[in-house]
């Protein structure tokens, strides 16, 4: 599956390049994105661990957007935004979702929740990336913004 | 030791390729390809519930072949664990990858499975997953 919308550009003055790229919002677009990333990542020189982890975190945050993000749009729609700045890979991930306090989230790995059979996404994600924050997305919906050194 | 193919009774062409086969009481899931959400981790399930079914609760699913897991496969793994202990059973994971191990540690969940490196030996006498941990030391 194709991204239906791709933007690419280049930001000469900071010497970055974005791409902006969008799906419908279901669980076949995990395949599709992530399949997408590991080729630009294995075609800027990213060695299997770099890609191991870009992988983990894109699926669990496209999950994630996919599953609780889908808000009240018709037609909803997953947005990814990847760049290449010097010295990271940084990875946005948009949903119309109602949002969530992260911080609220309950620890997976607390005794008690060890059992449980879900909540594990975020720990995955940041365990994978050097930073994740998600934050209110201006209009609605949770703004996740990953980064991952490059080296 | 007999051997069957486990499908996906939804939609077949999206089975992961789960073979059962049986060692004495233990029932062996071999289990390829990844443990995604919407990939392999509803088959999991239907594996792991039919064995139950079946009478075996002495589970031991090898994991060789798994190509990659999420959160949802954890969570798949995590819940079959629980319903097999639940009916009085055990399930262990057996050469259970790396890259899966260091997930596994990360969500502390390697304090919960017990795994083994070690295939168990079918015998004139009865296989179990215990002995399978046994034979190495295990738990880890």
């Amino acid at each position: 599956m194709q991204p239906d919308r791709t933007s690419a550009r280049a930001a000469a003055s900071t010497s970055a390049t974005t791409l902006e790229l969008s799906w419908p919002s279901r669980l076949a677009s995990i395949d599709a994105a992530a399949s997408t990333i590991d080729t630009l990542v294995l075609r800027l020189g990213g060695e299997a661990a770099m890609r191991g982890a870009v992988e983990l975190a894109l699926r669990e945050a496209l999950a994630n957007a996919i599953v609780h993000g889908i808000g009240d749009t018709t037609d909803p729609r997953v947005e990814l935004t990847v760049a290449l700045v010097p010295g990271a890979l940084e990875l946005t991930i948009r949903d119309r979702g109602p949002g969530f306090d992260v911080a609220a989230l309950p620890d997976p790995t607390a005794a008690h929740r060890l059992h449980a059979p879900c909540g594990r996404g975020i720990l995955l994600i940041r365990h994978a990336m050097d930073h994740a924050e998600w934050r209110p997305r201006p209009g609605g919906g949770t703004e996740l913004h990953m980064r991952k050194h490059w080296p | 030791m007999m051997a069957s193919f486990v499908a996906n009774p939804r939609n077949p062409k999206a089975s992961m390729p789960i073979t059962k086969r049986t060692s004495g009481k233990a029932t062996i899931l071999d289990v390829t390809g990844p443990i995604l959400i919407g990939q392999g981790d509803a088959q999991l399930r239907q594996a792991v519930r039919s064995s139950l079914d079946e009478g075996g609760n002495q589970l031991i699913l090898n994991m060789a072949g798994v190509t990659r897991i999420d959160s949802s496969g954890i969570g798949e793994l995590i819940s079959s664990y629980t319903t097999t202990t639940n009916r009085g059973g055990k399930l262990v994971l057996l050469d259970v990858p790396p890259k899966i191990q260091d997930i596994l540690m990360i969500t502390q969940l390697s304090t919960v499975f017990q795994s083994s490196t070690t295939r168990p030996k079918p015998s004139r006498h009865s296989a179990d997953p215990g002995s399978a941990e046994r034979a190495t030391g295990a738990p880890r």
